[in-house]
């Protein structure tokens, strides 16, 4: 009888298939990993360091990439920026997406969008607010801040120029606080508001002594006295100074909306126009901090056809570059950052029209006015490295 | 025996029980859904359709004066569409932020308001065809055919269709990019350019020595918008549309408003 016990069949098609199955189970576990990845995590090459030439040194642009997860499209939307003739960004850092938990912070997002602005040689104004679920009650706004959790903002501004420190030109402390809307619903409280900005303010500058802190820029409205949904912000900032506000900022930011008004018009109480901050800044003057810069970070017209406080498209461009000779006049503002730059979609509103590129980068006209405009005249180089803001407006 | 019943058998009688439960609750849910037209009647009247403008876009929706109804093309359309479909139309002003979310939560039936559409929203909405194109037009002398070089042409600084003149194959020449709508005009009527790009409103509501010369170069469409739940309605709306182009109203409309009716593709 022949012994099989050490026969062995030659190798079959199955024995074939049967010695490739762990490298198939691998892929077959793999590949739901490589077709559902986070896109966010493809990497965008950050390219060579730029630097902005323009005859704009004072133009720049609020970006909006606080909702823009692709980080190719964050790129792009800063080269864009540059190729514009801007040097500056103003951007919004929430505090609840850098700091969903009580000291845990999650730079990434933050991060893309800081290291593509300085790598094309753009200056980073950071505006700071946005209240995370942990550091306030359940079933209220974002935008409530009590005064118990001051001290945790102040930590978190403190973590964001630690983290930045030497990229980050100034940080904004909160928004339009003159706004019940932006201060939670409550009626607006400037001394309450002076508190936060004090301690936000010795916690930026403990973590980095030459950051400028800006105390937040003002809604500019008109407002009754008893009025709950917003004080007027030539109120509002007197009430800042009589809380003793003066030494807890470096500058104060602004907004300058010229709604349906030329930019020439001159400035009144009773009027909302572009050159309204010249009220501001009398006031500052009074109380002795003429010497502190004011950056415009939100300013421009706005276009659509279906709001009452647009004006016709050419109008917009026009008095958009005339604001920027205005600007060229006030030593006290070194930058004028027009909102803004571009919104990742459209929502259908008036809002669509303050934007300078389409969702698909397309420029808007009001997008090559100002890089025409930038482009011609004396060449200014500005320096690709992130410092203190000056009052003439070039570092 | 037929293919149904074998299959049946093949179930066990616990089986043949959840697959009769799953078919009721199917039955229930699609009888539950929502209605596929207007749902909203008078107390004793005819079934409404609550149309959503927003009247500050003239000559599409407007306001003459304060305490006076909202009127043009828009209303004339919703009015007429509301008659063919049986319904009784009642005008809803809503501020233009807020049309979307009025459709959506069922305060409207439909939007008429110059309204164009936009495929981010077709998850909720249906857009009906086109009712008129607003994008930029050719404007000459007279209608006259543009000459046939790289034309000397007038946009309006910043518009939709100095944007279109940017793109423009063969590239125009010249471009003169002025202040207003009625500048180009101008520019055209006195021989200063060859023609002139204007938006289809402006372009019918111009100097009648001047003509659109055929179809808009780029298209804005309006259209009306419907919740996508409501098919029934929206298919009544575009069948309704479809028979009013055909019988020249939606030129009627443009020419009582505008002054003229649009060239058609």
């Amino acid at each position: 009888m022949r012994d099989y016990s050490h026969y062995s069949p030659p190798p079959g098609r199955w024995d074939k298939w049967r010695r490739l199955l762990p490298i198939g189970t691998t892929l077959a576990l793999l590949l739901p990993l490589l077709l559902f990845r986070d896109p966010g995590f493809i990497p965008t090459e950050l390219g060579p360091q730029q630097v902005v030439h323009t005859s704009l040194p004072k133009l720049a642009v609020h970006t909006r990439l606080t909702d823009e997860v692709e980080p190719w499209k964050i790129k792009q939307s800063l080269v864009m920026v540059r190729q514009m003739g801007a040097g500056t960004v103003v951007e919004y850092f929430p505090w609840a997406y850098i700091e969903p938990a009580q000291g845990h912070f999650n730079w990434t997002h933050a991060d893309l969008v800081v290291d593509h602005a300085l790598r094309q040689g753009l200056h980073v104004i950071a505006r700071l607010d946005y209240v995370p679920d942990w550091a306030r009650a359940d079933g209220t706004t974002p935008h409530l801040l009590e005064e118990d959790h001051f001290a945790d903002y102040a930590a978190f501004v403190g973590a964001f120029v630690a983290h930045y420190q030497g990229r980050i030109d100034a940080v904004v402390i909160w928004n339009e606080p003159n706004l019940s809307f932006e201060w939670g619903g409550r009626t607006p409280d400037a001394a309450a508001y002076t508190r936060l900005l004090a301690a936000a303010y010795a916690a930026a500058k403990r973590a980095d002594p030459n950051v400028q802190v800006l105390a937040g820029a003002l809604a500019p409205v008109l407002a009754e006295a008893d009025d709950t949904a917003g004080q007027s912000d030539l109120e509002y900032l007197e009430a800042m100074y009589a809380a003793g506000a003066a030494p807890y900022f470096d500058g104060l930011a602004m907004h300058a909306y010229g709604w349906s008004f030329p930019p020439d018009d001159p400035p009144a109480p009773e009027i909302v126009n572009f050159r309204r901050v010249e009220l501001l800044r009398a006031i500052m003057e009074r109380h002795g901090d003429g010497h502190k810069p004011s950056p415009i970070t939100e300013a421009g017209w706005n276009d659509h056809p279906r709001w009452t406080k647009s004006v016709r498209p050419a109008a917009r461009i026009e008095d958009t570059l005339r604001a920027l000779e205005i600007a060229n006049g006030w030593d006290w503002c070194p930058t004028l950052a027009i909102w803004a730059f571009r919104f990742p979609w459209r929502s259908q509103t008036y809002q669509d029209n303050w934007a300078l590129v389409d969702e698909d980068f397309s420029p808007r006209p009001i997008y090559q006015a100002l890089a025409d405009r930038a482009e011609s005249g004396p060449q200014v180089t500005l320096p690709p490295v992130a410092g203190a803001l000056s009052l003439n407006g070039a570092p | 025996m037929s293919r149904l019943s074998r299959i049946t058998r093949l179930l066990s009688p616990h089986r043949r029980a959840l697959w009769a439960l799953l078919l009721l609750w199917t039955l229930l849910a699609v009888s539950a859904s929502p209605h596929t037209g207007g749902t909203e009647t008078l107390s004793s009247g005819p079934l409404l359709l609550r149309v959503g403008v927003d009247p500050s876009f003239v000559p599409f929706e407007f306001y003459t004066g304060p305490n006076t109804p909202a009127m043009g093309y828009d209303i004339d359309l919703a009015n007429t569409l509301a008659k063919r479909l049986g319904r009784e139309p009642v005008i809803v002003p809503i501020a233009y932020d807020g049309l979307v979310d009025a459709l959506r939560t069922g305060m409207v039936d439909c939007v008429i308001s110059a309204f164009p559409p936009d495929p981010r929203l077709t998850q909720d909405l249906h857009f009906s065809g086109a009712y008129f194109n607003a994008g930029p037009t050719l404007i000459t002398r007279g209608g006259e055919p543009p000459p046939n070089r790289p034309l000397t042409l007038a946009v309006e600084l910043g518009s939709a269709a100095d944007l279109s003149a940017r793109r423009l194959k063969p590239p125009p020449a010249v471009v003169r990019r002025l202040s207003s709508a009625d500048a180009v005009v101008e520019a055209v009527r006195s021989g200063q350019v060859d023609a002139g790009l204007l938006d289809m409103v402006s372009a019918l509501q111009a100097d009648k020595s001047i003509e659109p010369v055929g179809y808009p170069v780029e298209n804005e469409f309006y259209t009306v918008a419907v919740r996508l739940d409501q098919h029934g309605l929206a298919q009544e709306i575009d069948a309704a549309l479809e028979l009013l182009r055909a019988e020249g109203y939606l030129d009627a409309l443009a020419t009582k408003w505008m002054g003229r009716a649009a060239p058609h593709p």
